[in-house]
């Protein structure tokens, strides 16, 4: 009787650590997602990770104040997806391409001026408990003893859902991203919402990609994200575009990516690497599930996805 | 539109798209996205401090300067040649294969397989038998993002992605436990390969015979896709899908042989750089080949004969950069910059191109 009573507090730990290793996934599938509901489609999400980790872990190093990390992560990582958003918006470049370079553009930058932060430790962000919160049974532990990447993560995607669902350049968005040429025809500035969200999209996964190396790992190593942003991709669809249901999936996918030392912990001996496979078997499933569940309706998909722009001069 | 016309349209697809009527020659794109990479690149040395004259002077002599630089070029070009050929493949019939890297450690593991289980027994038939495996292998791994695409209508790039992670840790999971060799000192190394399994290599160097695979590999595809039916057929699939169904082609047939032969080339990539290159199986056989296959077929326009000299051309940064870390110091990761500034070339080419071919154009007109 007194085992079963030990599982309750490993496993609040367990998902708050859950919450932990899916918030830079959160974070990036939620720029993905506005991105992708203008209409453009970024698989530059892994090279925009990294040169946010790196540029936060930068930072954080010299400054120890995660505030100005986050914004330097998500700056340095929009820069970088203005390179997509010029090729996509003024050249008409394949969006799949275009991606592609970005990914292994920011993989080449980050392992080239990272190189001396190679081994370098610092001081990961303080956890907040919030006030009140931080009482709720469970929830609270889970939730709200986080450090401030968590919290901004919850008001980014409550604001994202604000954004496109209650604000005109929200509509503007959906507008593009579902049929770009009526759109123009109404004096909706196609290339500039596209743009906009494409640096929104940037500045998260940037973001993203400094939690990790800011909070979770506290250290920087070349190609860190190991595939975390294809992942946050493929969680889009899976949430079907929907702000918040991208958040919880985030959730499960960090789940997933600490589920192995608790494996162990209870004594079951399953080699790492088998483990490590879960999230992206899971990812395949997850797609085939949502794409045949929702067939008929095109599973809420902008319509003018990754498809070429046809505007007069 | 009635089928008819559809069908009208089918006709009027332009064959051989490198032949269209320009003055700029067919190797200008590629060149030119080149130029623009050698560029964009000079910035970023020139923000790190280094002279970018210098850095790509050695960047060329460490590729195509030296006989050794020629050798490493050759060796480094193979399993990017079978690479793009893998994406290439698919790509004439309009799919997208990123799962270059995984059917590249799949394959690996195959000719591990057959390699580890047989040892010498079967003579002089071990390369045979391992060739057929993986090409096998390599198109049965190639299939299952073809088959959730075909069947399912599953997007093929992200499940793709995804399993060459899965594949990637395989190899890890594989060298780590079951295959593990004992005497390897703790290393995540498989027992070493016998010789029978070892691909027949050039006078002692590492140029191996899978260069030749691919070269011969890159010809018989483009006779098959210029001068038959069958490539034929694929053209209109991807010129025009919905006509092609109008005349009562099965899409997804041509769909599923392409990414199968598209994985079976990426797998030939992997027997390469296992059995002769590393001589066993272990972690990092790639650093990121399947990938940079994806940018060589684009770089070449998915012309299989322009693949050629487009890998042996990226296989020179490859060696060349190699040369860069040992001389000038500069971490492994330049030459992902500069591949990533290649693509970024690739993609600025086609625009300035079109542009100078309209004021050619109008300079013709007047």
């Amino acid at each position: 009787m007194s085992e079963s009573f030990a599982w309750t507090p490993l496993l609040v730990a367990g998902a708050a650590a859950a919450v932990g290793r899916g918030t830079p996934i959160a974070l990036a599938a939620l720029g993905e997602g506005i991105s992708e509901k203008s209409g453009v489609m970024n698989l530059g999400v892994e090279g925009m990770m990294l040169v946010g980790a790196l540029t936060g872990f930068v930072v954080q190093v010299h400054t120890g104040n995660p505030a100005l990390a986050i914004l330097g992560a998500g700056l340095a990582a929009a820069m970088l997806s203005s390179v997509h958003a010029a090729l996509v918006l003024l050249c008409d470049a394949n969006q799949i391409v275009s991606g592609f370079a970005l990914t292994i553009l920011g993989t080449g930058l980050s392992g080239f001026f990272g190189r001396p932060y190679v081994g370098v430790k610092l001081i990961g962000p303080e956890q907040i408990p919030l006030p009140v919160l931080r009482r709720i049974p469970y929830l609270g532990e889970i939730l709200f003893q986080q450090d401030i990447f968590v919290y901004l993560t919850l008001v980014l995607t409550a604001g994202a859902w604000f954004l496109l669902y209650r604000t005109r350049f929200g509509l503007n968005i959906r507008a593009v991203g579902e049929d770009p040429e009526p759109a123009f025809a109404q004096g909706v500035p196609v290339r500039r919402t596209r743009f906009i969200a494409i640096l929104i999209g940037g500045f998260l996964a940037g973001v993203g990609g400094a939690h990790l190396s800011v909070a979770n790992t506290q250290v920087w190593a070349e190609r860190m994200t190991s595939g975390q942003g294809w992942i946050a991709i493929g969680l889009v669809i899976v949430a079907r575009w929907r702000p918040i249901p991208c958040l919880i999936t985030a959730w499960v996918f960090g789940a997933m990516l600490v589920i192995h030392p608790y494996l162990q912990g209870s004594g079951i001996e399953v080699s790492p690497y088998l483990i490590g496979m879960i999230p992206y078997i899971a990812a395949v499933g997850a797609l085939v599930v949502v794409t045949v569940l929702h067939r008929r309706s095109g599973h809420g998909m902008p319509a003018s996805l990754a498809r070429q722009l046809n505007l007069p001069e | 539109m009635s089928p008819v016309t559809l069908f009208y349209r089918v006709e009027m697809v332009d064959v051989d798209s490198s032949r269209r009527g320009t003055w700029l020659p067919s190797f200008a794109g590629p060149l030119g996205a080149l130029a623009i990479a050698a560029i964009l690149f000079s910035v970023i040395l020139v923000i790190a401090g280094r002279s970018p004259s210098a850095t790509l002077w050695a960047l060329f002599n460490g590729a195509f300067g030296t006989k050794f630089g020629i050798r490493e070029t050759l060796t480094r070009c193979t399993p990017l040649m079978l690479c793009a050929l893998a994406v290439a493949v698919p790509a004439r019939a309009g799919i997208f294969n990123i799962g270059g890297e995984g059917q590249l450690h799949f394959g690996a593991i195959a000719s591990a397989a057959v390699a580890l289980h047989f040892g010498s027994g079967l003579g002089s038939m071990t390369i045979p038998v391992m060739v057929l495996t993986v090409l096998v292998a390599g198109a049965a791994w190639s299939l299952i993002p073809g088959l959730l695409k075909a069947v399912l209508n599953v997007n093929e790039v992200l499940v793709a992605l995804m399993l060459n992670y899965v594949a990637i840790l395989l190899v890890e999971y594989l060298v780590h436990g079951p295959w593990k060799d004992p005497s390897a000192l703790g290393w995540p190394y498989s027992a070493p390969f016998p010789k029978a399994a070892v691909l027949p290599t050039w006078q002692g160097t590492n140029v191996h015979l899978g260069l030749l695979f691919g070269v011969v590999a890159a010809g018989c595809f483009w006779f098959v896709m210029a001068r038959t039916t069958f490539g034929f057929s694929v053209k209109v699939v991807e010129a025009n899908p919905v006509a092609a169904r109008y005349v009562g082609m099965r899409l997804q047939s041509y769909l599923l042989i392409t990414m199968a032969l598209g994985g079976a080339m990426a797998a030939l990539a992997g027997l390469g750089e296992v059995s002769v290159i590393q001589g066993r199986l272990r972690p990092d056989i790639s650093p990121g080949y399947g990938y940079i296959g994806f940018l060589i077929s684009w770089l070449a326009g998915h012309r299989f004969l322009i693949i050629i000299p487009a890998a042996i051309l990226i296989g020179g940064l490859y060696s060349g950069s190699d040369e860069l870390q040992l001389a000038a110091g500069l971490p492994s990761a330049t030459v992902d910059i500069l591949l990533g500034l290649v693509f970024v070339g690739v993609l600025l080419s086609g625009p300035i191109r079109r542009w100078l071919e309209l004021r050619q154009r109008s300079l013709e007109i007047e």
